[in-house]
């Protein structure tokens, strides 16, 4: 299949190369004309620099139904898709689960609450569940901080020891070996923070259709900046629990919870957001087969965010045990299939961008500018 | 095309286009009797025309011949506009006065049809990237590849077709009429004016009245058989570069009432593609600038033409009929490894070999004859700085048909070839105007309320030769002028 794709890409590439009328949409076509060949490398690069803004489907001349029928946006989300699936094999108990991702989620969230209650209970005793609310309302009424530490660094050690590993796959799979200094990759982070690739040269991003919005851009940034602000509250947390001796619960002015709270809001109202725009996506540009990971991922981050901000707001009543143990669930969860679903394409669009700063000042410095 | 009407007169129209009539018109329920506006086309010319129009007037229609995905016609293939600018800015790196381009426009070819028509459109290509910016456009640095187009012309942001996107919802928002599959077929006339238009909707014979007209339907180079009354059986090996939309039937349709001529019979804008292209609507993709790196030659594996005589710019336009006049319209490029990477890459690809003698062989050339032409260039070659941004030194000495820049001997494998073929972009004979683009018959009147713009006028600027970027110059320039005229004409 993937093999099939190179060949086509290849077809539509060397097309989009000798006409080059998209170059100021966005990073790929100054990247396609850097090349010489269009070698799986190449092509796996190009694809993940792709932003899917897809300006340039509606500016081509040649795309479905001329004869020529070139499609880059559609191609490259096919390709990101495949070649995500090659690079997630950690084994083959995993391909089983592949072929279907709703059972495998809902199967790993389970065995997640199952550990969370069984932790629960030998640590606090399973009456935490129902009644820590007329005890301080932390979470340790719940299950102890040991345990809560011990699954959490757990399943986030998993979680960050895959994705590592598809991030090395990733880098030696769209190129050569390089060294990228700092530079190059604080100006790709800051690319990515502002999604400047989504911009479409001044014309924003032709999403879900051809007239375009800036919603998904702004949307995209709340779900992006939300699982941020989250993982910041966390850290914040920590330190105030660990470096300051202030142990939870947190007051409502205080900055786990109003990170917690912003992040949280991000996340479900970016992540509705995002879903109700690929509702109504141009079914042309898309790639059917990307479609259900992409909702589930979405569904994923509303759950997290939606999870947290319950939690939050359930302190004080008598449901904050179980509410608690089931956003501790997904959370775990969620740690571990990271490496498995679209969250990945964030760490996979960073290196290629990485990788594209890296190319352009090789480029200044073999023109000596 | 037959003259639908006698002065006075107008015939009744038949049984079938009666029940027509009763199905829904175009425009819709809220179309109004008779429009102020009607646009022919619907590319550049039409669109600023359209545009322009419904600024001063409330019913503007525009006829697409095309269906949605193809509207646009030879527009959706432009990348670029060449106009009189003073100074440097963000996106075109110098000035670029009116003496220089009139200058150039002098230069190709035989020079200008009409002077004073000519003069008028560079004077007021000045105003052109403004307009084009109110009206929605947005501009883009100069594509790499295009050697130092970045003074003269200024390119928008996604080429040709992500520019008519761009006027066309411009013409939504402004409430213009868009009619796509809507063919213009013929004219009733009644008295001295053009009172409607016979226009087919998908099978469906319809008039529409209109007080002013503006055909901005493009040339004729899509019609095979017209191009053959002029260069015989020859056209029968051309390749069309844009959709198969521009057949002339309107501009028969004005000879038919009298119009008069502008332009020369084998006038047209041709540049070298690619053997391998489609017959129709190959687009930017197919065509091949690597002539002035190497040498080309017929199918006798003889050179013809001087491949270094001018910047491509300036040249481009000329190796179609250039071809065209060669035996069975084919030629060949030739060039070595030493000058990869200074042109865009040929789509297709190129024939590689390894030496000479294979080359020829893979093309299908005499080898002999082959290396014999070969082996005459690279001995006359002179040595000099090569540089691809400027008319270097590099250059040929005693030739018949010298190499004047660039020349370099060709002697380095992997060498490459291609096949290539006239590439007809559009045709100049098209009808006369006046300063307002208004049509002229060739009793030296003018049509009262028709007017032209684009492609289908471009006869009274263009006689041979062409300068890269101008046709949209043209298009918008008199697209502007047609749509105020009609429009004065229209309320008045």
């Amino acid at each position: 299949m993937i093999d099939d794709l190179l060949v086509e890409g290849k077809r539509q590439l060397d097309i989009c190369n000798s006409c080059r009328y998209c170059e100021g949409y966005c990073a790929v076509f100054p990247s396609l004309e850097r090349r010489i060949d269009l070698g799986k490398a190449d092509m796996v690069q190009l694809a993940n620099l792709c932003h899917d803004c897809r300006e340039c489907l509606y500016a081509c001349m040649y795309a479905p139904p001329h004869e020529f029928g070139v499609n880059p946006p559609q191609l490259f989300a096919m390709l990101r898709r495949e070649h995500a699936d090659e690079l997630s094999r950690f084994s083959t108990e995993i391909k089983r689960h592949e072929r279907r991702p709703l059972l495998a989620g809902l199967y790993f969230v389970c065995v997640s609450l199952v550990l969370v209650l069984v932790l629960a209970g030998s640590t606090v005793g399973l009456s935490g569940l129902i009644a820590s609310h007329r005890l301080a309302a932390s979470p340790y009424s719940v299950l102890s901080y040991p345990a809560i530490l011990a699954i959490g660094m757990a399943s986030l050690a998993l979680g960050i020891v895959l994705l590592v590993i598809e991030g090395h796959r990733f880098w030696r799979a769209s190129g050569e070996r390089a060294r990228p200094s700092f530079v190059e990759i604080g100006r790709a982070i800051r690319s990515a923070a502002v999604l400047t690739n989504l911009g479409g040269g001044g014309e924003g991003c032709a999403y879900p259709s051809e007239e375009g919005s800036s919603a998904r851009r702004h949307a995209h940034i709340a779900v992006a900046w939300g699982f941020s602000l989250c993982l910041f509250a966390t850290i914040a947390a920590a330190i105030l629990q660990d470096f300051l001796g202030d142990e939870p619960p947190y007051g409502w002015i205080s900055v786990p919870v109003l990170l917690g709270l912003v992040g949280g809001a991000g996340l479900v109202v970016g992540s509705l957001a995002l879903s109700f725009e690929k509702s109504r996506v141009d079914p042309a540009a898309t790639d059917s087969g990307s479609v259900l990971r992409e909702y589930g991922f979405l569904f994923a981050l509303f759950l997290l965010g939606l999870g947290g901000l319950v939690t939050l707001l359930t302190r004080t009543t008598p449901i904050y045990g179980i509410v608690l143990a089931m956003h501790l669930a997904t959370v775990f969860a969620c740690f571990v299939l990271a490496p498995f679903t679209k969250f990945t394409h964030a760490l996979y669009r960073l290196l290629a961008l990485v990788r594209d700063e890296h190319e352009r000042a090789q480029e200044r410095v073999a023109l000596g500018v | 095309m037959t003259r639908r009407a006698t002065a006075g007169h107008l015939e009744e129209p038949g049984e079938e286009q009666m029940t027509a009539r009763r199905a829904e018109p175009l425009g819709g329920r809220q179309a109004p009797d008779t429009w102020d506006v009607v646009v022919i086309g619907g590319g550049n010319a039409a669109l600023v025309s359209a545009l322009t129009a419904r600024h001063h007037v409330a019913n503007v229609l525009v006829l697409e011949r095309a269906p949605q995905w193809l509207r646009g016609g030879n527009s959706r293939h432009t990348r670029n506009v060449r106009c009189v600018h003073a100074a440097a800015d963000a996106y075109n790196t110098g000035s670029y006065l009116f003496e220089e381009l009139y200058g150039d426009l002098c230069a190709v070819g035989t020079g200008p049809s009409d002077e004073h028509l000519a003069q008028l459109t560079v004077k007021a290509s000045e105003s052109v990237p403004f307009w084009m910016s109110d009206h929605g456009i947005s501009w883009q640095p100069p594509l790499t590849g295009t050697l130092h187009l970045g003074r003269t012309n200024r390119f928008f942001l996604g080429g040709g077709k992500a520019m008519m996107n761009r006027y066309y919802r411009t013409a939504g928002e402004m409430g213009i009429t868009i009619a796509y599959e809507a063919s213009a077929e013929e004219f009733i006339v009644e008295g001295d004016r053009v009172a409607s238009v016979v226009v087919d909707v998908g099978g469906r014979r319809e008039q529409v009245r209109a007080k002013a007209i503006v055909c901005a339907a493009g040339g004729f180079e899509a019609n095979i058989d017209w191009l053959a009354r002029y260069w015989g059986e020859a056209a029968r090996n051309y390749i069309i570069r844009g959709p198969i939309y521009n057949d002339g039937t309107m501009l028969q349709a004005l000879y038919d009432l009298g119009a008069a001529s502008a332009g020369e019979e084998k006038g047209f804008h041709s540049t070298a593609v690619d053997a391998r292209s489609p017959r129709f609507d190959g687009g930017i993709a197919t065509r091949l600038d690597s002539i002035p790196f190497g040498v080309v030659l017929n199918r006798f594996a003889e050179r013809f033409y001087d491949e270094g005589e001018e910047l491509w710019p300036k040249r481009y336009a000329i190796w179609g009929r250039n071809i065209a006049e060669q035996d069975s319209q084919i030629a060949y490029a030739i060039w070595d490894s030493k000058v990869t990477g200074l042109f865009l890459p040929p789509m297709y690809g190129p024939i590689r070999a390894a030496s000479l003698p294979e080359l020829a062989g893979k093309l299908g050339l005499d080898a002999e004859a082959f290396c014999t032409t070969l082996a005459t260039y690279n001995a006359a070659v002179v040595p000099g700085a090569f540089d691809p941004t400027m008319l270097d030194d590099c250059r040929t000495v005693g030739l018949e048909v010298p190499k004047s820049h660039w020349a370099q001997r060709i002697d380095q494998p992997p060498y490459f070839g291609i096949a290539m073929r006239p590439g007809i972009t559009f045709t100049y004979l098209g009808v006369k105007v006046d300063e307002d683009a208004r049509v002229r018959r060739e009793d030296g009147s003018g049509f009262e309320n028709v007017f032209a713009a684009g492609e289908i006028m471009s006869g009274n600027v263009l006689s041979s030769g062409y300068l890269a970027g101008f046709g949209l110059t043209i298009g918008t320039v008199w697209g502007r002028i047609a749509g105020s005229r009609a429009a004065e004409l229209a309320s008045s």
